[in-house]
């Protein structure tokens, strides 16, 4: 019988999976990944289509509730302030994200002996700095070299420009003495490898192809329900539904997860065993715990004069970290990212001004109209978050996803720490938006439908009681199991994870292939 | 009173009406009403999927049209948009078409352009409001 047993199984296809696929892809092993959503053509989902608002709303929401296709899996949040983003495909959460990739500060690992909040990372910003250079370097990033909020980062592309609405902000942060700078963007911003100019760069694009001209088999529409083990308690496989939704067995060697915070501990807990009753690698009993979310606060400023403020990068033209950091005698601790976010655009606005009433139909229809359209400045407020064992994911067998594996349910409530944070932030961000005549301002926080980063519920330590994997991002319980996501972050940082998790797959699996007997049995 | 039931091409005119009532043409604005953005067969096909909304429409139209056996239909459109009694209901409707359409984003973009045009400004902009924060203090503690 032909033995169709893998080196190493993937299970995920976004941001860290992709990662890990190219990381590992050349180095002899013979490697398949398994995704749960199909491989999209690039066009349906491009953000320059006439129909893309539209699109937002229904087919690409980001909401998985609202989205309700095949591929994605029901999660109750009525139990959460913040409901959960995400998308399943080939490129993951990339497909929809807005580029935005920013690293973490050095201090963000040492939180609990800087600030004596959080936990301490296994390791420090300089462990990881090689790769971030790298995963840079392979999604394009563009940026400016100088920014006193980090120790230098080299070899960016030209960054994005500011536009009319991001130099009137950056003003206002001169005016105030405040730090901030152009933004760190997953956007090519000149043409390269056929990329068209001003296109996001999403991990089908950038490590994908790469991926599989290296001989990685990418199996779309394969949803994993359940890792299995050997007698002796290995991971030997797993069992997934196929296209057809038919049960299969795939056999490896060595099995890295790369689902994020939600997918990963929805697939161990699922996957219990006679030596895993309470879910895989879950002696700890962390599994799902310590779920952070970065609280978002929204300030938006309207101005008399056209700012243009639709066009430009969707997540940030500039961000400023003047407050990211620990402040002595406020009341919270560490702090957030102030972004600058792109406005919204013509059929935003007009439901935006219907609402605020500045919009009616009639003779006044199209002046009222340009009243609205490109003149706010809208700026979100990122707010760390620390890891709480209450905030958590656990399985609800009540909702079942397309091929019977249960869904998810959210618990998860705002510290004090991030209440006192989003409140500072709101503060800041109005003082600004102040100083540089908004006006009218509008704000609020926490934005529900902001749940993109998803952290912590397979927290990495060295401790296995207080860990689910070590720094190499192994299971304490389960040698040949790997995790590479988001959801083994410790402490949350105050801005995107993206770029930090893609870090930490490419570390990890550059020690799969440095030291392939620590992993493989 | 029996409800009268409208043809689809009297729905039509009724609904062209209606709808350039409420997004009319702008030359000042450089804006098209609503029927030179979206097609309006469509546009009605898309809004009587919704049973509630189709059976209120036809009340409207039915109360508004009235006894009269010779209905101009264009007028009747304009007297609905202006007495606003399904605009709540039509209004997402309408805006998702039309700012959807591609008429539309070209004429915005047309305006746009124009007026960036106007504003136009250089690199060297951004280097001398860079100027201040690049002199300013590290904000990253070193670990």
């Amino acid at each position: 019988m032909k033995n169709n047993n893998v080196d190493i199984l993937i299970i995920g296809a976004g941001a860290a999976g992709a990662a890990a696929a190219w990381n590992l892809s050349k180095s002899g092993y013979k490697i398949i990944c398994l995704e749960q959503g199909p491989s999209l053509n690039y066009k349906s989902y491009s953000f320059s289509q006439t129909n893309w608002e539209l699109l937002k709303q229904r087919k690409f929401n980001i909401n998985p509730n609202i989205r309700k296709l095949k591929s994605d899996y029901p999660i109750d949040d009525r139990r959460s302030p913040i409901s959960i983003a995400n998308f399943n495909a080939v490129g993951g959460s990339t497909i929809l994200y807005s580029g935005h990739v920013p690293r973490f500060h050095p201090s963000d690992f040492k939180t609990k002996t800087l600030d004596g909040v959080g936990e301490d990372w296994p390791f420090v910003y300089k462990d990881l700095e090689p790769f971030y250079e790298l995963n840079d370097k392979m999604m394009n990033v563009a940026g400016l070299v100088g920014d006193p909020a980090y120790p230098p980062i080299s070899n960016l592309k030209p960054s994005v420009p500011l536009g009319l609405a991001g130099k009137k902000i950056a003003q206002g942060f001169n005016k105030l003495g405040w730090h901030w700078w152009p933004s760190y963007s997953a956007i090519s911003t000149k043409i390269y490898k056929g990329k068209k100019k001003n296109s996001r760069s999403t991990v089908d694009k950038t490590y994908w192809p790469l991926a599989i001209s290296n001989g990685v088999k990418l199996k779309a529409n394969c949803r994993v329900k359940k890792i299995t083990l050997n007698s002796l308690g290995n991971v030997n496989g797993v069992i997934y539904a196929d296209p057809n939704n038919k049960e299969k067995f795939q056999g490896a060697s060595l099995v890295i997860i790369a689902c994020s915070g939600i997918g990963t501990p929805r697939l161990l807990l699922n996957s219990t065993n006679k030596f895993f009753p309470k879910g895989l690698a879950n002696s700890s009993g962390l599994v799902g715990k310590n779920l952070m979310l970065h609280p978002l606060g929204f300030v938006e400023g309207k101005f008399d004069e056209f700012l243009g403020s639709f066009i430009g990068p969707e997540g940030c033209c500039l961000a400023s970290q003047e407050f990211y950091e620990t402040i002595k005698d406020e009341k919270h601790k560490r702090g957030y990212t102030m972004q600058i976010l792109r406005g919204p655009g013509p059929l935003e606005t007009a439901f935006s001004a219907r609402k605020f009433k500045s919009l009616s139909f009639g003779k006044n229809f199209h002046k009222q109209f340009s009243q609205n359209y490109g003149k706010t400045i809208p700026v979100a407020i990122i707010c760390e978050d620390f890891p709480e064992k209450h905030n958590s994911v656990e399985l609800d067998h009540n909702k079942k996803d397309s091929s019977g594996m249960p869904g998810v349910k959210i618990n998860y409530k705002l510290s004090e720490n991030s209440k006192k944070m989003l409140v500072h932030g709101l503060l800041k961000a109005k003082e600004v938006m102040k100083k540089i005549g908004a006006k009218s301002i509008i704000s609020f926080g926490p934005v529900r439908h902001t749940g993109w980063h998803l952290m912590g519920t397979t927290k990495m330590g060295k401790n296995r009681k207080e860990s689910v994997v070590n720094e190499f991002g192994q299971t304490h319980d389960i040698k040949n199991l790997v995790i590479v996501d988001s959801s083994i972050f410790v402490t949350s940082g105050g801005v995107n994870p993206v770029s930090t998790l893609q870090a930490i797959a490419l570390k990890i699996t550059s020690e799969i292939k440095k030291s392939p007997n620590k992993y493989f049995i | 009173m029996k409800k009268k039931k409208f043809k689809t091409i009297e729905m039509n005119k009724m609904f062209i009406s209606l709808v350039d009532t409420m997004i009319p043409e702008s030359k000042s604005e450089l804006m098209p009403n609503a029927t030179k953005a979206i097609k309006i067969s469509t546009f009605l096909k898309n809004i009587l999927k919704n049973i509630k909304l189709k059976k209120k429409i036809n009340k409207v139209f039915s109360d508004a049209s009235g006894k009269n056996k010779k209905i101009n239909y264009s007028t009747l459109g304009i007297k609905i948009a202006e007495s606003k009694i399904i605009e709540k209901d039509l209004e997402k409707y309408l805006l998702e078409a039309y700012f959807s359409s591609k008429l539309v984003q070209k004429q915005l973009l047309k305006k746009t352009n124009k007026i960036l045009s106007s504003k136009k400004t250089n690199n060297k902009d951004n280097q001398s409001l860079l100027k201040l924060v690049k002199k300013s203090r590290l904000r990253y503690k070193h670990i």
